[in-house]
């Protein structure tokens, strides 16, 4: 279940390399026009990581989202039924143009609900909350747009979660009901 | 890689300040260029929100400031002239008013102990006045620097500071820039907030004295609008210069008893309107705190250190309580 929270639901084919490419396919700024993409990609962060090295671990503080530029990134979440030894349990793989972190950009104080490594060599683009609200106040019209579809994502990411609950709670009546 | 990342950061920053703190006058308008352009930054993300470029609205607040001060400058000129030329008759004037005053003193110890802090008065402002063109060429460099590295804070402050933030490693980068944002938040809004407490003083004093027909009215004014960035001493300061004056008009009690009061309503003005409004949120420092900080300014960096001294010290406080907060509240929650 906790795959619907990491997968990338809003996957397409990558065009471009640049980073102005990569943020156009990105559906948080695809309406977005390319004078607004430009002031963007002058906001955003590109980052390096090793190989196996942690974007983030699982109860970080976290300050923002990551867009795959280049590589891939291994989601994990602690096993909480595992006592002795943090055992981590692997959720899912991304890759070049998906995000993940985007929670941390509406929520105060959040907290990373998984670790996630890099793979490979990997370049990711950071969009962090204090970009967000300097989007806001400078140009305000771009930051709405961002934060519709950050909404977006937000609503139908809950959406999907609630139909695989529901379905989960389906079973177990049945379950129960088939013992009984 | 993260090692090289995080040396070259930390490097970076102690060359910046390094050079800062043995520049005096790089310092002093480094930390006046801050000020400023944290006050202007407002005003330039207004027009960049109404559709200028940040470069043209730099430009456009920079130029808008500057003629009003070239105007300012040019019509307060020939008063300014008329009012440095009647200085020196007005102080002999306040002396001998002031002499006559201990003259009438009766105890002789209280006298003597007059005396003595006169002389002792006299002979700072003596070593003063020599120090005069030393000064006088430190400010005009301060005054050209300030405005030239403000310009450059607007315009590219948040560029310089990407560029800075690219340094730090991966594993303290998210922590570092969420520091940055509260940090700069916070540090902004005591700047804006004191630099309005400023101008309300500057303008309630410089009214009142106008109205008593003080001499120097707003000349004074504008020095007590300064010295109330010092807290506690400030407002003691700036009312020194008027008090001389005061004593040299014709009916100086009467005369001091106005300039006094005028003062004593702005400060009340300011205590119940400006600090509970503006001035509030931000960060108040303990008064041995603000004396320490007074101190160590005015040691390394004379009456621009006192100056400095409370926003530097505000500063200090303000990040290490973000830091304080976010270190224990991830021991307390992570």
């Amino acid at each position: 279940m906790i795959n619907y929270l990491w997968e990338n639901l809003f996957r397409k084919k990558v065009k471009g390399k640049t980073v102005d490419g990569i943020l156009q396919e990105n559906f948080l700024f695809e309406t977005l026009s390319k004078k607004e993409l430009r002031f963007v990609s002058h906001v955003i962060h590109l980052r390096t990581f090793k190989q196996g090295e942690p974007v983030f671990r699982q109860g970080d503080v976290g300050v923002g989202m990551y867009i795959i530029y280049s590589g891939s990134v291994d989601i994990f979440v602690e096993n909480p039924t595992s006592s002795v030894e943090k055992q981590m349990n692997f959720i899912t793989k991304l890759q070049e143009s998906d995000f993940f972190g985007e929670l941390s950009l509406v929520e105060e104080s959040s907290r990373r609900t998984a670790t996630a490594l890099a793979c490979e060599e990997t370049v990711l683009i950071g969009f962090f909350k204090p970009d967000l609200i300097d989007i806001l106040e400078r140009q305000p019209a771009t930051g709405v747009k961002i934060l519709l579809r950050l909404s977006e994502t937000l609503g139908r990411r809950l959406k999907e979660t609630t139909l695989k609950v529901t379905d989960l709670k389906k079973e177990l009546e049945k379950l129960m009901e088939s013992n009984t | 890689m993260n090692r090289i990342k995080l040396y070259v950061f930390l490097s970076a920053l102690l060359s910046i300040g390094l050079v800062l703190i043995f520049v005096q006058t790089v310092f002093v308008s480094f930390i006046l260029a801050i000020a400023l352009s944290y006050a202007l930054s407002p005003t330039v993300n207004y027009l960049e929100r109404e559709g200028l470029s940040r470069p043209k609205g730099t430009a456009l607040v920079f130029a808008v400031v500057s003629l009003f001060l070239f105007m300012v400058g040019w019509l307060s000129f020939p008063f300014f002239t008329q009012q440095i030329e009647l200085l020196p008759s007005k102080l002999h004037q306040s002396t001998m008013v002031l002499e006559g005053f201990i003259s009438r003193i009766q105890t002789k110890w209280l006298q003597e102990l007059s005396i003595k802090l006169i002389h002792e008065g006299q002979l700072h402002i003596q070593s003063y006045w020599i120090s005069v063109p030393a000064i006088i060429q430190n400010m005009i460099t301060v005054f050209v620097l300030t405005p030239f590295m403000a310009y450059f804070l607007v315009q590219d402050g948040r560029k310089v500071l990407h560029s800075l933030l690219s340094l730090v490693p991966n594993s303290l980068f998210e922590v570092t820039l969420k520091l940055q944002h509260q940090i700069n938040h916070q540090i902004g809004d005591f700047v804006r907030a004191r630099l309005l407490e400023s101008f309300f003083i500057s303008f309630l004093v410089g009214l009142g004295l106008s109205l008593l027909d003080v001499p120097f009215a707003w000349g004074l004014a504008v020095f007590a609008g300064l010295t109330n960035l010092i807290p506690y001493v400030g407002p003691i300061i700036g009312v020194i210069p008027a008090l001389v004056v005061g004593f040299g008009a014709e009916n100086p009690q009467a005369t001091v008893l106005a300039i006094l009061s005028v003062y004593g309503v702005a400060q009340l003005l300011d205590i119940l309107f400006i600090i509970p409004l503006v001035v509030a949120k931000i960060v108040d420092l303990h008064p041995v705190s603000v004396l320490v900080a007074i101190i160590v300014g005015a040691q390394f960096f004379g009456v621009l250190g006192m100056l400095i001294a409370i926003p530097v010290a505000s500063a200090i406080k303000v990040t290490t309580l973000t830091v304080y907060r976010h270190v224990t509240e991830i021991g307390t929650t992570g």
